[in-house]
């Protein structure tokens, strides 16, 4: 073997890597979904705060979880069905991925509820515990993929988060655009750059 | 001179190892479509594998499909760390 095979053979190794890893940017979709969900609930709910319907607040917070919840299943049930998404799912990195994402989404929905029972949290505060933990899990995305665009998203949430616990009443308009296109942006991007490399594997028909 | 072991002088075992070495299992469509291999050709060096005991291969039944899932053996891993270091060595030496 000279050093022209074993270059090679390194490449092909490093690109099969890559390749496995990278597919877990198809699991990007759950932040297309909630970012699209974030920035129409959020102004949504705040306005109807401020003006009109401040007493449907519960109602709307139901329907959205719903669409939300039924969009994960639905959506989820159709990728799992595909076997670059069933590999990405089951990589060591997409497992942590998926951790970092549970971990912090149970902690807010905890913190939701427990708040304002318990009078830690005031009622119109929760919305900046969201501003938080989507913060944090799209840090932690960003961190574990080395994606540059999550890091800069994260960095927008949290500000708009802490402007958000400033002034409380207009903390839906203030979250909604920043947590919404913080989680759309990059999740798009994403999986664009999935679709992209399907596409070229499709077309080089690579084969060893 | 540095010996190889021939399992990975195949660039379709190589790839094959390479999968399994960032999941915990795969299955046969799944690295199939990933290393976009033939069915044929998977299947062949999938069994080169287990021979060398590199690879561990289950065959099972999901309800009336048959599935075909390969896992890296502990043999396997340290086969292909060695692998990795000897390309290494060659790439640091120069031509051998």
């Amino acid at each position: 073997m000279n050093t022209e095979v074993a270059s090679n053979d390194l490449m092909y190794i490093r690109e099969v890597l890559d390749r496995t890893h990278r597919s877990i940017d198809q699991g990007a979709w759950p932040f297309v979904l909630w970012g699209t969900i974030v920035l129409l609930w959020y102004p949504t709910h705040n306005l109807m705060m401020l003006n009109v319907f401040p007493n449907w607040w519960w109602q709307l917070l139901i329907f959205v979880s719903a669409v939300g919840w039924v969009g994960m299943t639905v959506i989820g049930r159709r990728m799992k069905r595909r076997p670059d998404y069933a590999v990405a799912e089951k990589t060591i990195v997409g497992r942590q991925i998926a951790r970092i994402c549970w971990s912090y989404v149970a902690a807010a929905i905890l913190l939701s509820v427990l708040g304002p029972i318990t009078g830690i949290i005031r009622g119109p505060q929760v919305p900046v515990i969201w501003g938080f933990a989507y913060a944090h899990i799209t840090f932690g995305v960003g961190v574990a993929t080395y994606s540059r665009q999550y890091l800069v998203s994260a960095a927008a949430i949290f500000a708009s988060s802490v402007l958000a616990m400033v002034f409380t009443e207009f903390n839906g308009l203030i979250l909604g655009p920043c947590m919404g296109l913080g989680m759309l942006v990059p999740g798009i991007i994403s999986m664009r750059r999935a679709q992209r490399r399907l596409l070229t594997l499709e077309t080089t028909g690579e084969n060893a | 001179m540095p010996e190889f072991d021939p399992a990975f002088l195949s660039q379709a075992r190589l790839g094959i190892v390479s999968v399994l070495i960032t999941v915990e299992e795969a299955t046969f469509p799944e690295l199939k479509d990933l290393l976009k291999l033939t069915q044929g050709n998977l299947g062949a060096h999938l069994r080169w594998l287990e021979e060398a005991g590199h690879v561990a291969v289950r065959k099972e039944f999901v309800g009336r499909k048959p599935r075909t899932t390969a896992s890296l053996t502990e043999s396997g891993h340290a086969a292909f760390k060695r692998h990795i270091a000897t390309l290494e060595a060659i790439l640091k030496n120069g031509e051998r």
